[in-house]
């Protein structure tokens, strides 16, 4: 158990590492949006279920599941919100 | 356990310091915003870390008031220059 909690971790470090320098390497916005996600959702999903398994079950378990359900809607919700009002924003600009 | 989260609790800590390059470097404000959500997110992750290399475990609920203030004030921000935006 104790070897699936580490690969998790690692795994988690290594794409929260990863999806940054993403945001430094790609040059378009909508892309960066994507970089940034990876952050967002996929590392927290791992990085969460580490600690998931190795606090077992108890109330601290509880409320880690609780914070990545949150995580995960507000999470692509604000990525979502700001795609939009760059969409917006570009709009804005052709018009004028 | 505690070796390994040390070393995990180091790599998000570089993480964020790449971020708040990206946020010092960037032209446009929407990428300045995507910055500031980035390092939120990754203070999430560092506060459950630590909580769970010290003794103390009541650090969860500090992590899921930050998760929502941090969804919030992006909402927020994002409103305020597009009405800004909009009545230019």
């Amino acid at each position: 158990m104790i070897y699936i909690m580490n690969a998790l971790l690692i795994i988690g470090g290594v794409t929260a590492l990863v999806g940054t320098l993403g945001c430094f390497k790609f040059k378009d916005f909508l892309s960066r949006t994507h970089a940034a996600s990876i952050v967002e959702t996929f590392s927290t999903l791992l990085i969460i279920s580490a600690l998931i398994i190795h606090s077992g079950f108890s109330l601290f378990s509880l409320k880690l599941i609780l914070i990545l359900i949150f995580l995960y809607v507000t999470g692509s919700t604000a990525i979502h919100a700001l795609t939009q009002a760059f969409l917006k924003h570009q709009d804005h600009k052709e018009k004028k | 356990m505690s070796d390994i989260n040390i070393l995990i609790i180091l790599m998000v800590s570089l993480a964020m310091v790449i971020s708040i390059f990206r946020f010092i470097t960037a032209k446009e404000i929407f990428t300045r915003i995507l910055s500031v959500n980035l390092i939120g997110t990754k203070i999430v992750l560092l506060i459950l870390l630590v909580g769970t290399v010290s003794i103390e475990k009541d650090f969860t609920d500090i992590a899921m008031v930050y998760a929502l203030i941090n969804f919030i004030s992006t909402i927020v921000v994002l409103k305020y220059y597009e009405d800004k935006e909009v009545s230019k």
